[in-house]
């Protein structure tokens, strides 16, 4: 896979590592009903995690394809956090189902890949839980610098993927 | 009406008052919410939990919160009072008195240093039912509407004793105004809502409860204890060690139906049995070793699949019922448990036990400003402290409508039907008024921007005060920004959102020609509206701007690293600069909406929903199988005492037979119905003169089909051999007097063939309870009663499901002239028929003996099911039915009448078996939902939709499979090509029903599909640009595509 391609990100991801201490990227998408209202009520409790985070909020877990996560873990990201409504307070009625199916199959596929499995998870916030956003964000972060920096390794059988998540 | 005001006040900010502003709004009449508390929300948003669903309360709520916050024909008056009504219907003078807040309500940006720095602390938090602590400047919870602070007067020490003014020196925003007087504010309204709501009472009053005790809770301080925002964040502690309890009681009725002591209530409150499951089955989930008793007489669960949801805490949660009533609660002082006293009904015992924790399921109330009222309107409470029936009907006939709990305690999802059942009976009266004080808002003529455009963005970074200034490095932020490529101007300021920033942003657009824009400050949940508005204000689509959250993501929750703060926030604002770069202007489009309707079924329900219509001024089509109007309702009319009579029914018929705008077709069956919300195509044929098919078009469909009543299975030998003493409740209230055989004694069996439990498992059983039997039977013992007034009467029943606010009347009433005989299962009731009489053996659960008698008639509670044209219906219409073959509406609470497929809705005992007083309501409410639709003849579509790529479609149909809201369709052609033609399947989404989730985007296999404002190449740019690159590596990033090919 040649990262390369994606304009030099993994190239500036070594100098960094050489400059600073190492300091995980970790990209957040939120539903725009739920979990992104947990995240902003983690801010108005003034409830602390690390900044590591980095939130695109989308209007549903649903719209999150899988290709974005592959994407981030090509671009070099360490970890992608997929966080939807609780079971049953979707605001699209059944949005939430669909996302974790979907999330089930692309878990298997990053282990597949040899990504360790722990980089990726979907989870649950209602709009009421801030405490449990940053609880939440805190441990993977933690979970994320155990892990250490991403590595990509080498297979043969993703040269498709690759070419998908480009093409998109 | 010429001299009546349009304008309508509705009093109450609760779940029903806001409902009623909304639907109100949207009918084209503007509303004032007046509410006591600094907040709306009311009790809804207390909550924790909701049942059946066990959905977030405040997630679902809030979003109507803000809806009723930007409002602009919402005059917004929290913190006040209606001090005086006076004048006429239809011209009503209306004193109100906002109290002092002593804080600016259009300057506070609700940042909270006022409160951080405030010495006056430990006040009980009156919204956290005084189980936290504030400080003396507070806002009653985060997501408060309107979202700004108040003082208050009591504590302040500057109010008080003009020392201290801490928080107007710290308020950046000088929003602190301690001369702030009471406002007197006159109101000229046409019509009055009233929305009070319900208050419980508190432990305390319970001496003999061990009230004081801090481990004896209400529902309500409980459900603050187990709210992730509440006093211990979400764990269940004991509130004096905090300790984690072990086992917890809820105990039933505790203040009411109770007749003995006078602090009490004589009625059922009606939500408590489903509000105590719900808490315990939270309970459970928390921590699954607690323990949950639930000691209750009888457990009242009325409502749709509200039985399973109690058998559902027995069986999956471990949730432990005991049936018997605790008379008192001792504090044990050496362990500090509390100890119960109490009755065990099923055995026959008296018995103590220990707890750590006991939740009180204390009586509902009115709020105590709704007796100002009643004295404000010259009218009396009636023996339970509620208005009486007769008065409702009079008051709505001065324009005064009472809804939700003011009218009786009522769980959320009747307060809400009720909320647009009042916004529809107003919309009834004052249909020539619509729109007449509406404010609408002129937007300048749009300038044009393509993505062939090069972009030129402008930047506001928002200091809000010291809440993002305080952390991060803003000036750094800036000159990191201008860096940025495609940035043409950025700048800082204190507060973003302030109006003469709104002037500010109006500016630079112009000067510096700028055709995108993002502003770097809070949550776009709540400001991003207001940005977008002045974007429209000065000719930029308002979706060429982004919402950068740099407060609630960066500065409020990393405040101790303000450098990684301030990276993170320049991080934030790159990633949304490739997204702003690459969005395109958006329109919405009008859809023209038929101003016609079809109301399927001509029962109760669909009659009511039909006349309100009609009176609103739309067309109304009106079908029925039958050739009758008024359905099964008409004849149990009567036992409904006052909510409406018999007489006014068969008025409301002759009115509808009359009414140029009703067209009834009877005898009529539906075979086909095409499109889509405003233009539907109904296919119909009358089925006994074999006619010709004719297609109406309709704006909006409502489904009135009811429900009816099954015979016995489990008696099903008996009911055959002996057709004339053997029969369900409804088939005895549709006969003569004359008609019923001779008797001497009657047995009337509840519950036969529904509300499955473990006593009750035979395979044909009904999961959920009908609701109706218990109030049926109580109509059916007079009308016995009536035919023969020496006959003696039996009511086998196992918990009498009869909740309403008079049943508890009713019920006691009855019981001298009927017997009241408990059975547990009904397997243990053996009926023998012996010549012209059955001979009963059952075994009495409450006398734990058999007990024999011989009886002349039975009279059998069988389910209610729907009816049978449900099924074809549902298919046809697109909409879903539950497990039972009920309609499954959108949302059990917040939209109970509607469906997810938008322009058709619900009412009555096609939803679920109910009463008739409930079917008029949801009635009421589904007509004034279908005339939102159809008032203004076009509605305007979402603008972030999905689009489909025709050319990269194949038709899979794989889309149509998880769209929720039945927006796509396929469209089938044939291309000629050269000699041969092709079938093509493309999909096809119709805007109108799209709601914009995304999830069919997802599904495509082949990218066909994209969603507007969040397409994939956008949310790409986003995931690229989100590492910590340095700028040089810019250009080596591509930031936008070739457009000119692309779109």
């Amino acid at each position: 896979m040649n990262l390369l391609n994606l304009g030099g990100i993994m190239l500036l991801k070594t100098k960094k590592a050489s400059q600073y201490e190492y300091e995980p990227n970790i990209l957040v998408f939120c539903c725009n009903w739920c979990s992104y209202a947990g995240a902003d009520l983690a801010g108005v409790s003034r409830f602390q995690y690390p900044p590591n985070i980095r939130i695109i909020r989308v209007m549903c877990s649903s719209r999150v394809e899988p290709t974005f996560v592959l994407r981030a873990f090509n671009n070099g990201i360490d970890g992608v956090l997929v966080i939807g409504c609780h079971m049953g307070d979707c605001h699209y009625i059944k949005g939430f189902k669909y996302t974790q199916n979907r999330m089930e199959h692309l878990k298997k596929l990053i282990k597949y890949i040899g990504i360790e499995e722990e980089r990726f998870e979907l989870y649950s916030i209602s709009a009421s839980e801030g405490k449990q956003f940053s609880e939440l964000i805190t441990d993977f972060t933690n979970k994320i610098i155990d892990l250490g920096e991403l590595k990509i390794p080498k297979k043969s059988g993703i040269i498709e993927l690759d070419y998908n998540i480009k093409k998109n | 009406m010429s001299n009546f005001q349009s304008d309508v006040l509705v009093i109450g900010g609760g779940i029903s008052g806001i409902q009623a502003s909304l639907d109100l709004t949207k009918l084209g009449f503007k509303v004032y919410l007046v509410e006591i508390k600094p907040t709306i929300g009311g009790t809804m948003a207390q909550l924790d939990k909701i049942y059946p669903t066990l959905d977030c309360s405040l997630c679902i709520l809030a979003p109507k919160m803000v809806d009723v916050y930007r409002d602009p024909n919402i005059e917004l008056l929290t913190y006040s009072y209606v001090k005086k009504i006076d004048g006429t219907a239809g011209d009503y003078k209306i004193t109100v008195i906002k109290k002092p807040r002593y804080i600016n309500e259009n300057i506070c940006k609700g940042c909270g240093d006022c409160e951080n720095i405030c010495p006056v602390r430990g006040i009980p938090s009156d919204f956290d039912t005084n189980l936290k602590t504030r400080a003396a400047v507070y806002i009653p919870f985060p997501s408060s509407v309107p979202p700004v602070y108040l003082i208050d007067e009591s504590r302040c020490l500057y109010l008080n004793h003009q020392i201290c003014g801490l928080c107007a020196k710290v308020c950046s925003a000088d929003a602190i105004d301690f001369f702030q007087k009471p406002e007197e504010i006159t109101l000229n309204v046409g019509a009055i809502v009233i929305a009070t709501g319900t208050s419980q009472q508190m432990p305390e009053v319970y001496k003999n409860f061990a009230g004081e005790s801090p481990n004896v809770l209400s529902n309500m301080q409980f459900e603050r204890l187990l709210s992730a925002n509440g006093p211990t964040v979400g764990q269940i502690l004991r509130l004096d060690d905090k300790k984690h309890p072990d086992s917890i009681a809820f105990i039933q009725c505790v203040g009411s139906r109770d007749f003995h002591h006078p602090e009490c209530k004589k009625y059922c409150s009606a939500i408590c049995c489903m509000n105590s499951a719900k808490e315990a089955i939270v309970c459970k989930e928390h921590d699954p070793n607690i323990e949950c008793y639930i000691f209750n007489t009888e457990i009242r669960a009325k409502g749709k699949n509200f039985n399973e949801f109690i058998e559902k805490s027995k069986d999956e949660y471990d949730v432990k019922y005991i049936n018997g009533h605790v008379s008192y609660i001792k504090e044990n002082l050496d362990n500090g448990k509390l100890r119960l006293y109490y009755e065990d009904i099923n055995r026959g015992t008296v018995d103590n036990f220990e707890v750590d924790m006991a939740v009180l399921a204390s009586a509902l109330s009115p709020a105590p400003s709704y007796y100002e009222f009643l004295k404000q309107l010259n009218l009396d409470k009636n023996h339970l402290g509620y208005i009486r029936e007769e008065d409702i009907k009079l008051l709505e006939k001065k324009n005064v409508f009472v809804t939700g709990n003011s009218r009786k305690p009522n769980d959320i999802q009747m307060a809400v039907a009720e909320g647009s059942a009042c916004a529809a009976k107003i919309s009834e009266k004052f249909y020539s008024l619509r729109f007449k004080n509406i404010q609408k808002v002129k937007y300048p003529p749009e300038i044009p921007v393509s993505l062939e455009d090069e972009p030129r963005v402008g930047v506001l970074v928002c200091q809000c005060g010291i809440n993002i200034g305080g952390i991060v490095d803003v000036p750094k932020v800036v000159e990191y920004v201008s860096k940025l490529p495609y940035v043409v101007h950025v700048e800082e300021n204190m507060y973003s959102c302030s109006s003469d920033s709104q002037e500010l942003i109006k500016k630079l657009i112009l000067k510096h020609k700028l055709n995108r824009f993002i502003v770097a400050s809070c949550t776009p949940r709540t400001h991003e509206q207001l940005f977008k508005n002045t974007l429209r204000e000065v000719g930029l689509n308002p979706y060429l701007f982004e919402l950068v959250n740099i407060r609630n993501q960066a500065s409020w929750v990393h405040m101790k690293e303000p450098e990684k703060a301030t990276r993170k926030a320049c991080d934030l604002i790159r990633m949304y600069l490739a997204k702003v770069i690459n969005l395109k202007p958006l329109e919405t489009i009008k859809v023209k909406v038929e101003k016609s309707t079809m109301v399927i079924g001509a029962g109760l329900s669909g009659i009511t929903a039909a006349h309100n219509l009609a009176n609103q001024g739309f067309k109304v089509y009106l079908i029925d199988n039958k050739a009758t109007l008024g359905g099964s309702a008409l004849e149990f009319v009567d036992l409904y005492y006052i909510a409406i009579t018999k007489n006014e029914i068969l008025q409301q018929i002759d009115d509808l037979k009359n009414n140029s705008n009703v067209k009834i077709l009877f005898n009529t069956e539906i075979i086909d119905v095409q499109g889509y919300v405003g233009n539907y195509h109904v296919k119909v044929k009358n089925t006994k003169d074999n006619s010709e098919e004719q297609i109406i078009k309709v704006g909006t469909i409502i489904i009135a089909t009811g429900t009816k009543q099954i015979k016995t299975i489990k008696w099903k030998d008996l009911a055959e051999k002996h057709p004339n003493r053997v029969f369900t409740q409804t088939e005895l209230t549709g006969m003569k007097d004359e008609e019923v055989p001779k008797f001497k004694d009657a047995t009337i069996i509840l519950c036969v063939d529904q509300r499955k439990d473990k006593y009750n498992n035979a395979s044909y059983t009904k999961t959920y309870c009908s609701n109706i039997c218990c109030g049926v039977a109580l109509k059916n013992i007079e009308k016995l009663l009536k035919i023969n007034p020496d006959a003696q009467i039996h009511i086998l029943y196992r918990e009498l499901q009869f909740s309403d606010l008079n049943a508890e009347n009713l019920c006691r009433g009855l019981r001298n002239k009927a017997t009241y005989e408990r059975y547990q299962s009904i397997d243990d009731i053996k009926i023998n028929s012996i010549n012209n009489h059955f001979h009963i053996k059952y075994k009495n659960i409450s006398a734990q003996t058999d007990i024999e008698y011989d009886t002349d008639l039975l009279i059998l509670a069988t389910p209610n099911v729907p009816t049978k044209d449900t099924k074809r219906l549902s298919k046809m219409l697109k909409v879903t039915t539950n497990k039972d073959g009920f309609f499954l509406e959108a949302d059990a609470k917040l939209r109970p009448i509607d469906f997810a497929t938008e322009g058709i809705f619900l009412c009555g005992g096609a939803h679920w078996p109910k009463w008739i007083q409930e079917s008029i309501i949801q009635a009421y409410g589904a007509a004034g939902r279908a005339a939102i639709i159809m008032v203004k003849g076009e509605i305007e579509t979402e603008c972030i939709t999905s689009h489909i790529n025709e050319e990269k479609c194949i038709g899979c149909g794989k889309c149509i499979e998880v769209c929720p809201y039945n927006a796509i369709e396929i469209i089938e052609s044939n291309k000629q090509m050269g000699l041969y033609s092709m079938k093509l399947r493309k999909a096809h989404i119709i805007k109108a029903l799209c709601k914009g989730c995304g999830s069919c985007v997802t599904e495509c296999s082949v990218g066909a599909i994209d969603q507007n404002h969040f397409s994939k190449f956008q949310i790409n740019k986003m995931i690229d640009l989100m590492s910590n690159i340095d700028l040089l590596e810019y250009e080596s990033i591509k930031f936008r595509r070739n457009y000119v090919v692309e779109n």
